[in-house]
Parts: structure tokens; sequence; C-alpha cells
């Protein structure tokens, strides 16, 4: 039984591996991204097999967090690589003196940026 | 079972090696950040080989959480820097008498040719392999010294019987947590004091801009966060009483509950309100200070400075830990945000 778990986290291992191939070919910044996220699920799922072959209870914590905060990565993308920049991208704005709610499209004034 | 686990441990380290190399081998850097954090992972999953849980819980928060969306909004504050005119006209800049230098215009160029291409390496071509032979060389000698120095070495439990025989004494049930806590507290408040330091460095360098973001329209990501948000918190408060009796503790529980606070200043990035600057210093230097001042009143009611009466260790740690964990998080959000806030100048 546990070879069996250790043999299909070795598998998941390989998978990953070969994923890379998707990682540095590309061809899009979101081809590479989305491999990554799906490292993160492979990377639960070995964290678990491992757990319970070598019975380590404290791996699920282990899995549990990268679970957890594997998309913290996807939302700093999506935020920098989503939509293309409306014009007066709020980049060197303050942000105190924005609108507090339309986050995103809000009209900035382009002084800055000039 | 052994074999089978051998196995997995060799294309591990094979994988380990492979990404690292192509991580620091490779000119397009968005491509060298989804590498760092796919070696993020492979790093946790070696930890958890070598049995150090604790620290793979570390690396997972560290790794998954806080790294890979600080590299991706640097990578971006990094292009608006070097070329600050991309975005505003398109896909086609108009010559700007600005940008006079050639790294401007040559990124200005490479953007118009492709508006991708900004993820290549800034404006540094690669520099021509020298001396490659000779490094390969110095690595290979490094590698046998490392695995002579392995081999001689007498592996002897360490100091694991001294710290499990002395395990009644130090108010917790997990060894680590005893070691950090305790028996070398001196040690982790030293930490804290690092973690300390390092936030304010990041705000003795000025104040910071807003966080680079487009639109994203949708219900998806307020969902996604409204949902994760409260998780995130549960998990790392579940992770700071872990840290008593199982792997956890203050560093990851901090780490968490920073990508979670990460999360959100992604998630809102030009509507989330700034902290009230003398709370957030209170908050930032918490963890160092509870730890320092209940380690003096060690000095008085306990044995010595850093140690605990035995009946009260277990409720100290625990203070001292809830402290700690504040200070890491409030320091880590502050480091992704990257500088003063601004109502401190106004």
């Amino acid at each position: 039984m546990n070879l069996l778990l250790v043999t299909a986290a070795g598998f998941l291992l390989l998978t990953i591996l070969f994923g890379l191939i998707r990682v540095l070919r590309g061809p899009g910044s979101g081809d590479r991204m989305l491999t990554a996220q799906l490292f993160g699920t492979s990377g639960v799922g070995i964290l678990l097999l491992l757990g319970f072959a070598l019975d380590q209870p404290a791996l699920v914590d282990v899995a549990l967090v990268f679970a957890l905060l594997a998309v913290v990565a996807a939302v700093a993308f999506v935020r920098q690589h989503g939509l293309p920049e409306p014009a007066g991208t709020p980049m060197h704005e303050n942000p105190v003196e924005e609108d507090p709610h339309d986050p995103g499209h809000n009209p900035t004034e382009k002084t800055h940026d000039r | 079972m052994n074999a089978a686990l051998l196995a997995f441990d060799v294309v591990l380290l094979a994988g380990l090696l492979g990404v690292a190399w192509r991580c620091l081998a490779s000119t397009d850097l968005f491509r060298a950040v989804v590498l760092f954090i796919t070696f993020g992972l492979l790093l946790a999953i070696a930890w958890v080989r070598l049995e150090a849980p604790d620290i793979a819980l570390a690396e997972a928060a560290i790794g998954a959480g806080i790294t890979g969306a600080l590299l991706l909004v640097t990578l971006e504050r990094l292009k608006h820097i070097m070329n600050p005119h991309r975005g505003d006209a398109g896909p086609s800049p108009p010559p700007d008498p600005v940008a006079s230098d050639t790294g401007n215009a040559d990124a200005e160029a490479r953007d118009a040719r492709d508006p991708g291409a900004g993820n290549v390496a800034l404006s540094c071509a690669p520099t021509p392999a020298r001396g490659r032979w000779s490094a390969v060389a110095v690595s290979g000698g490094l590698a046998l010294l490392l695995m002579a120095t392995l081999a001689t070495q007498d592996h002897g439990p360490g100091l694991q019987p001294a710290v499990a025989a002395h395990m009644d004494v130090s108010g917790v049930d997990h060894g680590i947590t005893a070691v950090l806590l305790n028996f070398r507290a001196w040690d982790t408040l030293l930490e804290l004091a690092m973690v300390l330091l390092a936030g304010l460095g990041a705000w003795s360098l000025g104040r910071h801009d807003a966080l680079p973001a487009r639109p994203a329209p949708g219900p998806v990501l307020p969902g996604a966060v409204r949902l994760l948000l409260p998780v995130a918190i549960v998990t790392g408060v579940y992770l700071l009483w872990a840290g008593s009796h199982a792997p956890g503790g203050a560093f990851q529980a901090g780490a968490v509950l920073g990508a979670a606070g990460i999360l959100m200043s992604l998630a809102r990035p030009h509507s989330l309100p700034d902290p009230d600057p003398r709370l957030l210093r209170i908050g930032v230097t918490a963890g160092a200070l509870l730890f320092l001042a209940l380690g003096l009143w060690g000095l008085f009611a306990g044995p010595a400075l850093l140690t605990w009466p035995r009946n009260l260790a277990y409720p100290l740690i625990l203070i001292i830990e809830t402290g700690a964990t504040l200070s890491i998080a409030l320091t880590l959000v502050a480091l992704f945000v990257g500088g003063r806030s601004p109502r401190e100048d106004a």
C-alpha cells in the first residue's frame, strides 16, 4: 500500500518535470503561469501521498498551506498581465487621493506619468 | 518501498538542480520568476524528505504565498521604472525626447516590435560565458569536498537526546518550539529583530507607490478573496496554536497571515485604506519588544535572561508567539507594499 502511494507521488513528480517543458518554451506568460499553478496542485497531491505513506500527519498542514496560498501568485499575475492597462495607469498615483469605490477604473490624472 | 523512495529522492534532486540552473540561466525574467516558484515547491518537498516539516511549512507559505507575488509585482514595477512610457501610448509609442539614453530606446524598440517582449531581461544583454570550465571545476571540487566531509562525519544523534530529556520543563510538547522559544530563545529574539530591521530598511528607502494593477472585471477575484481570506486567517491561527505540539509556530503562522494581507492588497490595490502609522509601528515592533520585555522579566522572576518560570512557560510562549505572528505578518505585508505609507509624509 505504501509502495503504491510512494510510486504515485513519484509519478506526480515526473509530471511536474514534464510540465517544465511548458514553462521553458512558453510561448506566452499565461502558459507559464498556468503551468506553475498546475505544479501547485501536483505538489499538494505529492505532499498528501507522502504524508500518508511516511505516516507524517503534519504534511497535511503543508499541503493545506500550499493549496491555500498558490492562488496568491495567480492573483498577482492577473493584476499585472490581465487586461491592457487603461489610459492613465495609476502606477505613480498617490493611493490616498483615489476614488475608493472604483478600483482599477478610476480616471486618474496623468500629470505624474508624463 | 525504500527503493521507490530512493528513486523519488533522485528525481527530486535532479529536478531541483535542473530548475535552479534554468532559473539562473534564463534571460526571460518572467520565465525565471515562474521557475523560482517551481523551485520553491520542489524545495518544500525536499524539506519534507529531510524530515523537517516545520521548514517545509515555512517554505510553502513564503514560497507559494509571498515570493511569487513579490517577484511578479517587482518585475512589473521594474518595467515601469526602466521604461516609464510603456502603456500610455499602446503598442506603438511615439518617439519621446526624454527617452534619449540607449537603455530606454532599446526597451521601447523591443516593446514596439512585440508587446510581450517586456519580459525579456530588462535591458541587459546576457554576458558572454567566460570561465565556464573553471566554474564547473570549482563547483565539482566543492561538491567532492562536501561529499568527503559528509562521508567522514559520524551521524550521531546531535542534541536530540538533550532536548528530549528536558521537554518536561519547556512548557510545550513540540521539540522545535521548545528549542526556538525556550532553550534557544536568544536566537529567535534576534531573528525577530532581523525581520523588524528588514521592515525598517524598506521604510527608510522612501514612500511607496501604488501597486501596479490592471483591472480585473468579473466576480471571480472578489469572490475568491472573500472565500480565501477567512480560511487563510483561520489557517494562520491554527498554525500558531499547533506550534506547541506539532509543526507550526509563529513564523509559519505569520507567513500565512502575511500572504492573506498580500492577497487583500492585490485584490483592492487602490481602495485599501492606509493603516494608522502609529498603530502600524506598534504592530511591527510588538513581537520583538514583547519578547524582550518578557525576557527581561525572566531575569528577575526566573533563572536568567530570556528564560521562563517553569509553571508559566506555556502561557508566556503563547503570548510571545502571538505577538511575533502579528509582527511578522505586518512586516511581510509592509515589505511587499515596499515603503512608508504616504500618510506619514503628509
